[in-house]
């Protein structure tokens, strides 16, 4: 059997997102497994396997490069761990690898764990200097992650003759909405005066047009639809995935066939999801988005690449207000990466955890009213690999 | 022999290049490399320039001379060699490459010795003579490259060795623990055996270099290339008759030039680089220190042709170009392709949290018949959407304790070609 409607979430969790001094990478992925078997109702001994989705050991001393790491925070010793390791989508492949082996009849239930300690060094000291000192010696070299998206928000103000003022309503909006959630790295209202006035980054991007650097945890146990009307209090089900994987690392920058105003990988995987779920008008059929605003272009042009809006017309839903907490098809209501922060390996199982909780009526403060379907998206590297999943109620 | 015999190899043509920046000093405005610049830049430079205005030469050997190679050991000519694809054939019969250094007269000594080999058969030559002299405080005295392309026929100018000599005398030295050129008592220059070099040359015109000057306002005194600069600055007039000698550290060396009718058009290309160039502060050079990139020698060596060449693959049935090129596996259907050096900026962006060298900008090329560039803008300078640029040879760091050289974009009003 495939995954779509077949594999149900049953259990959610997260640690907070932040600086997290007090924590280390074992307590992150402990705190939100310990968390999610909790919540649904089960006992360690439940689980049958576990994968884990850390994208940077580097940053904290190798620890999260296997799935030792499991065996060793949760005593979870002999079952089988796999780590993955796939950009910013390493969460939600550690959700889809679990969902393929409960899907395969291996295993009964599964843990997935996204957990990224980031901030036992600098900001500087983590991703920039893996990209700047550790990528290839001459090819790309120079580009950092804000460099190679200001690169797509050039180009997007350039041909639609959009503002930065655009740009920072991403911000505003993101920074809003994590107002509602107690587990977001930040917590306040943003001006667009103070989006505007910020350190630059990489032109046109200022430091509120980029996501944080964070330490975060998150975990989601996955059933079979089967156990889980058996025996769940609480579940949603997987109703689509697509994973999509169009260019290489560094590659990717001399395709000719690069616009620089969306990703094709977006859009690849948003059809597959899109076709299993059975949705043909994802801005009427989706009552929420998830989706990769690492940086706040991406948000806007992700938002196209879903089908929410016409190519070029991002912006102008962003104006409407339509995907405001209150609008026709919410994004982010999280607070986005923008805001929650982004614990790499986590994010993609905190968006999972976001849309499983929103279609069972379990988002608390930030619950979108009457939410049954819901989409998670994040997107890696320079933007070429994406993950989209749609996830319901059953 | 008759000194004064008609010559038997020619200038086909030439380039002067100098370092981005003009600065003042105490002897005057000096050219001075940009912090990314060095010998091989600078001599890649005027030399591609040479490759893509001939294109109906090609050069079997070529003639480097340097005394300052950022590697002294192996110079720079193996790295010139494989940037212009002058390199030995499987047969050993292939190019002959060789470099001369160890005084600045050797500048002179590579024209003539590429004079000798042309009218031995051995030809065409590309003589590529590239300085970056400093003293012994890092001050700039010039910075420059010039490129000569020699023939069995040619406009520019005639070619003939015309003496050398060697009679130990050290006016000029540069020892291997310190930066720089330093030198000693000046009153000894009464004793200099470059006058009476000079003077025993057989000819109405001499340009004398010594390891000193002359100082070329604009330029400086850019150690090998000076005393060809001085040739290219010359007012000579074609049918004119000169002699460019250069006595330093006691070797001694000078090429007899019968001035062509194309010889103006190569002074007035010199006379506008001098005048070109960055004025004004130039920046400090940023911190290597704390940046360690990687970088293997393995990797380097397995990607040459891609990192110098710029070989990507093009598809034979739709013309689309890959760079850099698929793996060798995956290569059917595709044909070698260089990617050509000039283009149009598909997007950029202005990075300021790069940790060497920033504020960087960065910028994607759609490039002239294909493919695309994605890499450094050279320092200090801007583009823009939709802007031509040109991609220029730089070294980008020191990453494994070596130059490490790759293209950087610049518009394209600024370059040589």
């Amino acid at each position: 059997m495939g995954i779509a409607g077949q594999i149900a979430i049953v259990g959610t969790a997260m640690t907070s997102f932040g600086v997290l001094h007090d924590m280390g990478y074992l307590d992150l992925v402990a705190e939100a497994a310990h968390g999610a078997i909790t919540d649904a109702g089960l006992t360690m001994d439940a689980i049958d396997a576990a994968w884990l989705a850390t994208a940077e050991p580097q940053t904290s001393g190798l620890i999260g490069d296997s799935g030792a790491a499991v065996a060793e925070a949760l005593r979870f010793s002999p079952r089988p761990v796999t780590r993955v390791s796939n950009f910013c989508t390493s969460g939600m492949e550690a959700v889809r690898g679990a969902a393929l082996a409960v899907a395969a009849g291996e295993y009964d239930i599964v843990l997935a764990i996204g957990a990224e300690k980031m901030r036992d060094v600098t900001p500087k000291g983590s991703l920039v200097a893996k990209t700047a000192e550790g990528s290839h010696p001459t090819l790309a070299k120079g580009r950092t992650a804000p460099g190679q998206f200001a690169l797509l928000a050039n180009r997007y103000l350039d041909t639609y003759g959009y503002t930065r003022d655009d740009l920072a309503r991403v911000a505003m909006k993101n920074h809003r909405n994590a107002m509602s959630n107690p587990s977001a790295q930040f917590g306040s209202e943003l001006t667009m005066e103070q989006v505007l006035a910020a350190p630059v980054v990489a032109e046109p991007l200022g430091l509120y047009d980029c996501t944080p650097t964070t330490d975060g945890g998150a975990a989601a146990v996955l059933s079979s639809r089967e156990w889980a009307e058996a025996n769940a209090s609480h579940y949603a089900l997987i109703d689509g995935v697509g994973l999509s994987v169009t260019g290489g690392y560094v590659s990717n920058f001399f395709e000719e066939s690069g616009d620089y105003l969306g990703f094709a990988s977006t859009r690849a995987a948003a059809a597959r999801a899109y076709r299993q779920a059975g949705i043909t008008d994802p801005r009427s059929e989706l009552d929420l988005v998830e989706c990769h605003d690492c940086f706040t272009i991406t948000e806007i042009v992700n938002t196209e690449d879903l089908g929410l809006a016409e190519r070029g017309k991002g912006v102008e839903l962003l104006r409407s207000g339509a995907t405001a907490h209150d609008g026709e098809i919410p994004v982010n209501v999280s607070g986005g990466l923008q805001a929650c922060g982004h614990p790499v390996g986590a994010t993609g199982v905190r968006m999972v955890v976001e849309i499983a909780d929103q279609v069972t009526g379990r988002a608390e403060a930030r619950q979108v009213a009457g939410a049954t379907k819901g989409l998670a998206h994040t997107l890696g590297g320079p933007g070429v690999i994406a993950c989209v999943m749609v996830i319901g109620a059953p | 022999m008759d000194q004064r015999a008609a010559a038997s190899a020619f200038i086909v043509d030439a380039q002067v290049s100098l370092g981005r920046w003009r600065s003042k000093t105490r002897r005057g405005t000096v050219s001075r490399a940009a912090y990314d610049e060095d010998a091989v830049t600078m001599a890649a430079r005027c030399g591609l320039a040479m490759l893509d205005r001939n294109p109906d030469v090609t050069p079997i050997g070529l003639m480097a001379a340097t005394v300052s190679a950022p590697l002294p050991e192996p110079g720079i000519a193996p790295f010139l060699a494989e940037i212009l694809d002058i390199r030995s054939a499987a047969d050993r019969s292939g190019p002959e490459v060789s470099e001369l250094a160890g005084s600045v007269s050797a500048g002179v000594a590579a024209v003539a010795e590429a004079a000798r080999r042309v009218t031995g058969g051995r030809g065409p030559v590309l003589v590529l003579v590239s300085d970056d002299r400093r003293d012994t405080k890092g001050r700039p005295l010039g910075a420059a490259a010039v490129a000569l392309l020699i023939d069995s026929v040619g406009d520019v100018g005639g070619v003939t060795p015309a003496g050398s000599g060697a009679e130990l005398f050290l006016d000029r030295w540069q020892r291997h623990d310190t930066p720089g050129v330093q030198s000693g008592d000046r009153s000894l220059d009464r004793y200099s055996p470059a006058k009476g070099f000079a003077d025993g040359l057989d000819a109405d015109r001499v340009l004398l270099s010594t390891a000193f000057g002359p100082q070329i306002e604009g330029a400086g005194f850019p150690g090998c290339a000076a005393p060809l600069i001085g040739l290219f600055t010359s007012d000579a007039a074609a049918g004119r008759d000169l002699v460019v000698a250069s006595s330093a550290g006691g070797i001694s060396h000078a090429v007899r030039i019968a001035v062509g009718t194309r010889f103006s058009d190569i002074r007035q290309q010199a006379v506008d680089e001098i005048s070109g160039g960055l004025r004004g502060k130039r920046p400090a050079d940023p911190d290597e220190s704390a940046f360690t990139p990687y970088s293997s020698q393995a990797m380097a060596y397995r990607e040459r042709s891609q990192t110098f060449r710029l070989l990507a693959a093009r598809n034979i049935e739709t013309g689309g170009v890959v760079f850099p090129p698929p793996p060798a596996a995956s290569s059917a259907g595709f044909e070698p392709y260089h990617l050509a050096r000039t283009g149009v900026v598909v997007t950029f962006a202005r990075d300021h949290v790069f940790p060497f060298g920033g504020p960087l900008s960065m910028a994607v090329v759609e490039l002239d018949g294909g493919g695309r560039f994605y890499g450094q803008v050279a320092d200090r300078l801007e583009v823009g959407i939709g802007d031509r640029v040109e991609l220029v040879l730089r070294r980008l760091h020191e990453g494994g304790s070596v130059p490490n050289y790759f293209w950087k974009i610049q518009p394209a009003t600024t370059g040589a070609t």
